[in-house]
């Protein structure tokens, strides 16, 4: 054989063998997630084989900290004009306003018919797939009540009497979700910070570091989750030593959501990539998916009808629902409030 | 071109590249965004304040514990005769353990010993310093004096015995033997060390934001965390804190190296020998074990993480999870620390050259100092800014983890080899060309002995202080790059908090092991020569 003529059939076979290559490799599908999420024993190791397993495609998670970050990657993408992924997940309310900009508002909405009532009035932005909630509110160690003498505080306005005097553990809002969610419910219930912050111990930068500390004996209140007391229930706390407190004002609710990131769907599989995208926000409101929500994420699930496990039947629920404000720029207001306040 | 200056171009040619991928690209696209308006906002200036206020006590507090320290363990070696190798040697160990200790085991032995149920709490002590500046300052104290002390001690062991032997015979007393022999060795390097834990008080921020309780206790640093981390995204705001915080940090390095630069006496430093003469605190018997415990009560808090940890050792996934992330750290350490020290050899030998007029070199070295006053935050949010077009460091990047500890490191190791740079042993090395050895042997025989300890030294602690680095590894980590450090953050955030501080446990001893582990193999090594 010519030289020549084996060197164009090795050109031939390798592109043939490239065509193949691209036809045979799956879709690739890349996921902005919160890192407790991403990271193993979260929902993203456990449900999304399940999903590669159902849509033949290859979906690649990227944690980024917490939801806050979350916004920070989507507006650095923004700015560098090429996103890094189809889907993000693990907005809430007040994020999920902030990140709109970044979002392709054509699919999702929390007006769907499977949803939780209380979902459904969380007025999530066009574009988000709402899929668990919980409510905040803070946890009590009873055995640091007794030991200070100390009863459950029946109101919010009950924080400000002596005896809770730097036996709170809080979450600094400038920087942790829960944390920003106390201080717009301080403000939505009137609180004057100006006594409030008093009787905080600590402003801990996250509600991992607020709760360890709280697991430490540091103070008898944290703010949580009132699903943090199935947790404890569900780890062996028999004695109910860990539990939420709700307050006659009512709780805050804090809705997760997951969305579609806008300009993200290009180049020839882009088609194929966002009919995949919109299939794994389904897959989330599956119910597959949804029971698996109160042991890994430690919230309900956003659809209704979904058996809970027995460490959930004893959590309070609250009698009313607050629902934060979410306007980015009278967040924005309000911090700054704060600032000069607590400074 | 002779081997020596073309070493000296390629040491160079290094040198900027490092300079300008790692700290000037990332420096630059930051403050690209910087407005003049928000370089004044009250608030931030109120930042700066408080900053100098805490950076500066602690500081200020630590070199007072740490050059007395540094002498007394510098004297206990010395009075213990025979003995005084192996004592100084494992003092100096005690010291530089505190420098490796990862933020998060220092604030949470902290936590655990100045907590409302700590130890001192429960040992009905009411010390309610935890959660206040109070708190913050005793943490910063205790990682920076034994840093202080090691650098005083080193100094003063380099003062030849005779010096002593005379001041004695002339009836010199404590103070005179202090003032006319110890603090003119000593002082460079006590000014220096000051400086940089002024620098890491600057810049702490797990402590500050753990430790402070929140505002009012809040600093620069942590104002660019804040500002970077939720959303918001104010890269101005961010790029002014960090203008201020470089300014704040930078300021005391060009003024002691000008000082330095003027100070007569600053060239006559004798060769490293170990000294035996008495010192300031006289030849007391009971000096070696006062120094030991003097260097170990700075280690001691630390210890309190592990009765905590050992309840709960059971439960942590050694095989499945730790064992992983402990091969990260252990590479991203070992890469970081071969670049930190290349890098600030390559920077040392470009700057020693004769060539350059001693106002340059001054001038240089001031600007070698540069990184050493900027934040992870900040390189990190730089390095995005600069490079983000090319490559994606959300996919997880080991290079760019590694380029901003190199630029974070920097500063500690070109600290540690520049002294040894300013007294070349040029007379022995002109011998040797004379006699015929190439300039590569020459260096071996006569330089490297004296350098080899110093690099070492340097790369434990740069490889030690890289294990517990966490804000770098948080910027740019993936699913196949997660180190130890940041799954301690991941357990915290699923409830896991008693594995987490079992895993702490495990990276204090990752990080200390480290530089006990290099001090012991030279001591052995120098032993057996």
């Amino acid at each position: 054989m010519r030289p020549w003529l084996a060197a164009v059939l090795a050109l031939l076979s390798v592109a043939g063998w490239g065509v193949r290559a691209s036809l045979a490799s799956p879709v690739l599908l890349t996921i902005y997630a919160y890192d407790s999420f991403a990271a193993p024993g979260g929902l993203g190791p456990e449900i999304i084989p399940k999903f590669e397993k159902k849509c033949g495609c290859q979906v690649r998670l990227l944690a980024s900290g917490d939801g806050s970050q979350l916004i920070s990657r989507l507006a650095l993408d923004a700015e560098r004009g090429k996103s890094g992924a189809q889907i993000v997940i693990g907005l809430d309310g007040p994020a999920a306003q902030r990140a709109r900009g970044y979002i392709d508002s054509s699919v999702g909405g929390s007006g769907r018919e499977e949803l939780a009532p209380e979902v459904k009035a969380a007025g999530l932005p066009a574009g988000f797939v709402p899929y668990d909630f919980g409510y905040f509110a803070f946890m009590a160690d009873r055995d640091q009540l007794k030991r200070q003498n100390l009863k459950l505080p029946a109101r919010f306005s009950d924080l400000l009497r002596p005896e809770w005097r730097r036996n709170l553990i809080l979450e600094d809002p400038r920087t942790s979700t829960p944390g920003l969610a106390f201080a717009l419910y301080a403000d939505t219930l009137g609180a004057d910070w100006s006594k409030l912050r008093a009787q905080w111990l600590t402003l801990a930068p996250g509600w991992d570091g607020a709760y360890g500390l709280f697991l430490k004996a540091e103070a008898p209140l944290v703010w949580s989750y009132t699903t943090s007391q199935a947790y404890h229930q569900e780890h062996g706390d028999r004695s109910g030593r860990y539990q939420a407190v709700i307050f006659e004002e009512g709780q805050p609710i804090q809705v997760e959501a997951a969305a579609l990131v806008k300009n993200s769907f290009n180049g020839p599989e882009g088609a194929r990539q966002r009919a995949l995208a919109q299939s794994f926000l389904e897959f989330l409101l599956s119910k597959e998916v949804q029971a698996l929500l109160p042991t890994r994420n430690w919230m309900y699930p956003a659809r209704k009808g979904v058996a809970l496990p027995a460490s959930f039947e004893g959590v309070p629920k609250p009698a009313r629902v607050i629902r934060l404000e979410a306007d980015p720029e009278k967040i924005k207001a309000s911090l700054n409030q704060w600032t000069r306040t607590v400074q | 071109m002779s081997l020596t200056s073309g070493f000296r171009w390629v040491a160079t040619i290094w040198t900027l590249f490092f300079g300008a991928v790692c700290v000037g690209a990332p420096v630059s696209a930051l403050f690209s965004r910087l407005h003049g308006g928000t370089l004044f906002d009250p608030d931030i200036l109120s930042l700066v304040r408080v900053t100098v206020t805490q950076a500066g006590a602690s500081a200020m507090i630590a070199a007072v514990i740490g050059l007395p320290l540094g002498l007394l363990i510098a004297a206990g070696g010395a009075a213990a005769g025979a003995r005084s190798a192996r004592a100084f040697f494992f003092n100096e160990m005690l010291l530089a353990i505190p420098f490796s200790v990862p933020t998060a085991v220092a604030a949470s032995s902290w936590v655990l010993i100045l907590g409302r149920n700590g130890w001192l709490a429960r040992l009905g002590i009411p010390l309610d310093w935890s959660y206040s500046l109070k708190a913050v300052i005793t943490a910063h104290v205790f990682f920076n004096a034994p840093w202080i002390a090691l650098w005083v001690a080193q100094a003063r062991d380099r003062i030849p015995e005779g010096r002593f032997e005379a001041a004695l015979t002339l009836g010199a007393s404590a103070f005179s033997r202090f003032r006319f022999l110890e603090w003119p060795a000593v002082k460079w390097s006590f000014f220096a060390a000051a400086t940089q834990a002024f620098s890491f008080c600057v810049m702490s921020f797990a402590l500050v934001l753990i430790l402070g309780g929140g505002p009012p206790v809040q600093t620069l640093e942590t104002a660019v965390y804040s500002r970077l981390r939720f959303g918001t995204l104010d890269v101005g705001g961010a790029a002014a804190c960090a203008a201020w915080e470089l300014l704040v940090t930078l300021l005391p390095w060009a003024a002691v190296l000008f000082f330095q630069a003027r100070d007569p006496g600053r060239g006559a430093r004798p060769a490293r020998e170990r000294a035996r003469g008495v010192g300031s605190f006289g030849a007391r018997s009971w000096l070696p074990g006062v120094a030991f415990f003097a260097a170990a009560v700075f280690l001691l808090p630390y210890l309190a993480i592990f009765p905590a940890s050992w309840r709960s050792i059971d439960i942590v996934p050694w095989s499945k999870e730790v064992l992983p992330a402990v091969a990260v750290s252990v590479k991203i350490a070992v890469t970081s620390a071969f670049f930190v020290v290349l890098t600030a050899l390559a920077a040392v030998m470009s700057l020693s050259s004769p060539r350059l007029h001693p106002a340059v070199t001054t001038a240089l070295a001031s600007l070698a100092s540069l990184s050493g006053g900027i934040s992870a935050l900040v390189l990190g949010l730089g390095f995005w800014l600069a490079f983000g077009r090319w490559v994606d460091p959300f996919e997880g990047s080991f290079a760019a983890i590694v380029a901003i500890q190199l630029a974070l490191f920097f500063n500690v190791a070109f600290r540690i080899f520049w002294p040894l740079a300013q007294e070349p042993r040029r007379n022995l090395l002109e011998a040797a060309a004379t006699l015929g050895a190439d300039p590569a042997r020459a260096f071996f025989e006569i330089e490297w002995p004296r350098w080899r300890s110093s690099v070492a030294g340097a790369f434990a602690l740069v490889a030690a202080a890289s294990i517990g680095e966490v804000a770098a590894v948080s910027l740019f980590y993936s699913e196949k790059l997660v180190p130890l450090p940041l799954l301690i953050v991941r357990w915290s955030a699923q409830y896991r908090f008693e594995a987490a501080q079992s895993a702490s446990a495990l990276l204090f001893v990752l990080s200390s092991g480290t530089v006990a582990s290099v001090f012991i193999s030279f001591h052995w090594r120098g032993a057996r020569d």
